[in-house]
Parts: structure tokens; sequence; C-alpha cells
């Protein structure tokens, strides 16, 4: 008897062990713990400081906020490659908009109250029209994003030829400093992660994202899901642009340059499959501040650009490739 | 009688047109005459001189090489969007084996292959381009091993090939490359350029193997219907790992043009490329979901745009414009191929 009881509590514990990390989030944050445990370590502390750790925080804010957009768009098996356009564009506009220095917009400089609406419906806008092309058009989203984010940059160009705008007003900077960028990033994924799983709409998604042609059949409007995922993407990605103009205080071209991949990153660390229909918003969560935690190692250990970047892209295939291994062993 | 043969031939004109409207390619050398003769008159006969064509050869050979590669991944319903990166990676480590000047940084290299003295074209190219092949080797066993998506995979390689390219240029510009290099992208064989040589010997070698081989047959079955092909007997893992393969091979080419145009390698020497490259095949007639295309088409489309490009920069249009075209042109070309396709 005793030995029976003794070998159940084994498996029990074993049990316990396997239905842990059959929860992918679960995986998800152990790797974080160790990564951020052996980063730690590597870098004799430097990166696991209270001031490393806060900046990591808002450094992944951005990233996030991209992410939880891109995160729709992936769930219906669609991808916004523009989000680095859209949001430098609207870093570009809200900057000109705030300062003296380039006032040819409205002629005199906006309180950042009158800004930030501003950006955040052109990147709705921006996030519409995206949509509008690949549903009414049933063009490739891959295609038609890729085409938007260069002109996106155009745009961003033709506002300021080019130059960084500085000198933003002070009252600006709350929004990238430490409460508000992650409060931002947190309550952002909140509602999102409320959206998913509490609404029909977030199950419309799924549904949307899983199988199309069967959405549509059991009375789903797919065109329209599709053109509000990425009018969701485009907002966000907006909002990103806020926190990260707030956070520099200033807009430049350059400033947001591999916003895409980093939030198309974050979204498959999250465990969101690539072809559609399956993962959720912690997981995304999760997955931007791994790389939040990558990246900001890499640069407190002075790894230089050429590391980060081989870095950054074999965590993308890396994690495609284990997705894809992963559900061919099931 | 002569109502209804008058009628008949009214017809065959129309017909004629409808014909001849249906290639694809005719429509492509339309275009291409129409805005020829556009920016002939706009510019002042300056974009039809001949200096000003033999730019045009030497700029767009570049993107019209890297497209004819673009072209193959793309009727196996792949896309390549490391082009740029591998353009940049194969021509980093190119000049910095053909430079002259020996950096800090540079002396890595030299340290690693053993040179005091700069390396001869014969050596450093074709490092270069077996680099190029490399970085497509590894794309293509990604796709088609395991089946990561291609976009992902090469999106992921553009990253990685871009940093290896940092690696070894320390993120400087590489500058005073040997002078024997200067003949890909400067040299002129009887007044022709040598960058248009190369990018017409990669043409009429690409159309041979698409037209007259069975490889082509194993390409575009791979790309219209993957399983199809594999119960037909055709090794489909194969086919995809071979036209990365041939896909990093024209990236490295088209980068080592460039390069030698303008004796210098940098980070941002190859910005856009790849959308350039994707621009080049989809207006030339590829389809994005693969076993449709043709290699006629995508020089067209190469030319297409190196003459719109280089329009512009006659014209001193803003930068901005320049992007803001080439993203208009991917987005209308992708949906009129849609609505033709209807």
């Amino acid at each position: 008897m005793a030995e029976v009881v003794e070998r159940r509590e084994q498996v029990t514990f074993r049990e316990m062990a396997r239905r842990a990390l059959r929860h992918e989030n679960a995986v998800i944050g152990i790797a974080l713990a160790a990564l951020i445990g052996v980063l730690g370590g590597i870098s004799r502390g430097a990166t696991v400081t209270p001031g490393n750790m806060a900046n990591i925080l808002i450094q992944s804010s951005v990233r996030g906020v991209a992410a939880v957009g891109q995160a729709f768009c992936i769930l219906t098996a669609n991808f916004d490659l523009s989000v680095a356009g859209v949001s430098v564009m609207t870093m570009m506009l809200g900057s000109a908009m705030m300062t003296t220095e380039w006032t040819n917009i409205l002629g005199y400089p906006a309180s950042p109250f009158m800004a930030m609406p501003a950006m955040l419906v052109v990147g709705l806008a921006w996030g519409i029209l995206n949509g509008f092309l690949v549903s009414r058009f049933n063009m490739p989203s891959l295609i038609v994003t890729f085409g938007m984010w260069q002109i996106g940059y155009a745009v961003a160009y033709y506002i300021t030829e080019g130059k960084a705008i500085t000198s933003l007003p002070q009252s600006f900077a709350v929004y990238g400093a430490l409460p508000a960028g992650p409060i931002i990033f947190f309550s952002v994924a909140a509602v999102a992660y409320f959206i998913l799983n509490y609404t029909s709409f977030g199950r419309r998604v799924y549904a949307a994202g899983g199988n199309p042609v069967s959405a549509y059949l059991s009375g789903i409007n797919v065109k329209r899901m599709y053109v509000i995922v990425f009018a969701i993407s485009g907002f966000c990605a907006a909002l990103a642009s806020v926190v990260m103009t707030s956070r520099a205080m200033a807009g430049s071209i350059e400033g947001l340059r591999g916003l895409e991949l980093d939030s198309i990153a974050s979204v498959v660390i999250g465990g969101v499959s690539l072809f559609g229909g399956r993962g959720n918003m912690i997981g995304v969560v999760l997955g931007a501040i791994i790389i939040g935690v990558v990246n900001n190692a890499m640069s407190v250990m002075h790894m230089g650009h050429a590391g980060q970047y081989i870095v950054k892209g074999a965590i993308i295939i890396g994690a495609v490739a284990a997705d894809i291994l992963r559900r061919r062993g099931r | 009688m002569a109502e209804v043969a008058e009628r008949r031939e009214r017809a065959t004109a129309r017909d004629i047109a409808r014909r001849v409207l249906r290639y694809e390619n005719a429509t492509l050398g339309i275009i291409l005459a129409v805005l020829v003769a556009v920016f002939a008159v706009v510019t002042g006969g300056k974009s039809v001189r001949i200096p000003n064509v033999r730019m045009i050869a030497v700029e767009g050979a570049t993107m019209g090489v890297g497209a004819i590669g673009q072209l193959f991944v793309m009727l196996t319903a792949g896309i390549d969007l490391s082009v740029a990166g591998i353009a940049f990676g194969t021509g980093a480590l190119g000049a910095s084996m053909m430079c002259t000047e020996v950096w800090r940084n540079i002396l890595v290299m030299h340290h690693i292959l053993g040179y005091t003295e700069p390396a001869s074209i014969w050596v450093g190219v074709p490092a270069a381009l077996f680099m190029g092949a490399g970085f497509g080797v590894i794309s293509g066993l990604l796709v088609s091993r395991i089946g990561v998506p291609p976009f992902i995979a090469t999106l992921g390689m553009w990253q990685i090939a871009h940093g290896t390219g940092f690696m070894i240029t320390g993120g400087f510009t590489i500058p005073h490359l040997i002078d024997p290099f200067r003949l890909f992208g400067q040299g002129f064989i009887y007044g022709f350029p040598v960058a248009g040589i190369i990018w017409i010997v990669v043409a009429v070698i690409a159309y041979f193997v698409l037209n007259y081989t069975s490889y082509a047959r194993a390409v575009y079955a791979t790309g219209s219907n993957p399983v199809s092909a594999w119960l037909s007997g055709i090794n489909v893992r194969r086919t995809q790992l071979s036209v990365y393969i041939i896909a990093g091979l024209t990236a490295a080419l088209g980068g080592l043009i460039r390069a030698s145009r303008v004796m210098a390698v940098s980070d941002a020497s190859f910005d856009g490329l790849e959308l350039q490259t994707i621009a080049c095949a989809v207006v030339g007639g590829t389809s994005l979901f693969g076993g449709k295309g043709t290699v006629v088409g995508v020089v067209l489309g190469s030319v297409i745009i190196s003459v719109i490009l280089n329009a512009m920069t006659i014209l001193r249009a803003d930068p901005f414009l320049e992007s803001l075209v080439l993203g208009v042109i991917v987005i209308v070309a992708v949906g009129i191929d849609y609505w033709r396709g209807r």
C-alpha cells in the first residue's frame, strides 16, 4: 500500500511539472526568469540594478504596445510590417505640432493634449487604410504593409525633410517616464486581454484566424475583422510612438527603426502562431519583456550593433522553428 | 455581306489589340516605351542621352540581378526579404578583403585569412559569392526542412547577414578598394557597361534555366502546388533549398556591383533593396502565390523601375518621393495582379 501511495505521489509531482510546462505562458515565464538570472550573472549584476530594470520596463513598453496591436493582426494570420513606418510618421507629426521651430502644420505650437489625439487618429486611419487594402482587394498583408511602411517613412521625411525635432514641451515628458509608460503598456495589454477572452469580438478574431472559410460560413464578417485588426494595430503603433517620443523628447527618423521586427518577435516569442488563431496576450507581454531584457543586456555588455542584429534574427527564427517543431511533435 | 465583312474586320482589329494586351510582357513593353517617351519630354531629352542610359544600366543592375533571384524564390511561393542584408554582409566581406587600407577592424579579417596584402578580385569576389550562397543555404534549409514561413526565415536572415556585415566593417564605411575591382560597376567593354552585361548574362542564364530545363518544371510545380509536385516525384525540399541559394548568389552579385560602382561599402548602401527587388518582380507580373512569372517580365519590370527612379533623380525629386513612389508602385502592381486574377 505504502508503495502505491508513494508512486502515486511521484506521478503527481511529475504530472504537475508536465502540466505547468504544457501552459505556454508558464514556460515563457520560466524562460524570462532564467534569462534575467543568467544575464544578471554574466554581467555581474549590472543588468539587475533597479535603475536598469526600470529602463528595461520603459523600453519594453514601446515595443509591447506595438506588439499588442501586432498580435491582433497575427491572430488573424495577417502581418503588419508598416508598424515602424506609421509610428515614425506619427512621431514626426506629433513633434512637429508641438514645437515652435517647425510650425508649418498649425502655425503655433500645440499642447500635448492636441498633438497626442492627432497622432492616434492618424495611426488609426493608417491602420484602416491597411485593412481596407488587404480586405477589399484580397492582397496579401505582407506586401501591402511593406509598401505602406515605405510610404510611412516617406511621409515622415516629408514632414521634416529628414531633420530631427527637439525641444518638445516639458509637459510631454510624463508619458515616457517611469510610471506612465509601463502603465500605458499594461493597461493596453489588459484591455486587449479582456477583449480577446471575454467579448464576442475576441472570439471572432480567433475564429477568423483559425479558419477564415468556416468563420465566414458561420456568419462572421471576416473582411470587417481584418479592417478592425489593422485599425487596432495602427492605433497601437501610434500609441507606442507617443511613449517613445515622450521618452526621447525628440522626433527622429531613426528613432523607431526596426519596430515592426521587434513587435513581430515579441508576438512570436509569446507563443502566438504565425498561421493564425492561436496565442494569448499574457504571452505577448512576456515576449515583449524578454526581447527588452535581451536587448538591454546586449547594450549593457557593449555587444555592439553586430551582435544585436544577429541575436535578434536568431531569436525570431528560433521561436518560429520551435513553434513549428513542437506542433509537428503533437 | 459587306456589312458582315466590315464587322468581322473591326472585331479582328480589336481582337489583335486584346491578344497583344493579354501578353503581360507586351503590356509591360508598352508601359516602358510610354514612360521613356514621357520622361524624355519632361527632362528635355536628358533621360535618353547615352551617358544616362549607361547610368540606368549600371544603377539598375544591382536591383535587376537581385530581382532575378527574387523571381526564383517567388515562383516557389516564397519571398526573400534578406536581399539587402545579404548584399551588405557579402559586400562587407568582399570589400574588407580587397581593401587597400588595413584598419584595426578590418585587420581582424586579414588576421583570420592570413593576408598582409589586399586580396585580388579572383579571391574577394568568389568569397563574397560563396558567403551569399551560404546565407541562402541557411534560409533554404529553414524553409524546406523545418517549414519556417519564408518571410520569417528571410527576415531573420536579413538581420543575421546585416549583423555579420556590421561585425566585419565595425560600422564604418570601407573605402579604398583595389583598382581592378572598379571593373564591375565602372568598367566598359566596347562602350557597354560591364554591370549591364552581367545583368544581361544573368537574365539569359535564368531564361534558359526557366524555359529549357526540367529544373524549371520542378520550380513552377513546387510553387503552384507543392503537394501534387511531391506526388509527381519532384523533390520539393531540394527545389525550395535551391531557389534560396540562387537568391543568395544574385543578392551577393548585386551587392558587389553596387560596391564597385561607389568603390565603398557601408551599412546604408543597400537600404530598401529588398523592397526594390520585390517591386521589380511584382511589376514584372510575378505572382506572390507562386507558379507564375517570367524572366522577361522581371527584366522589363526592373527596367521600368530603374527608369522611374532615374527620372526622379534627374528631376531632383525629394528623396522622400522616391520611397513614396516605390511603395505605391508595389501596392498598385499587386492590386492589379489580383484584380486581373479575379
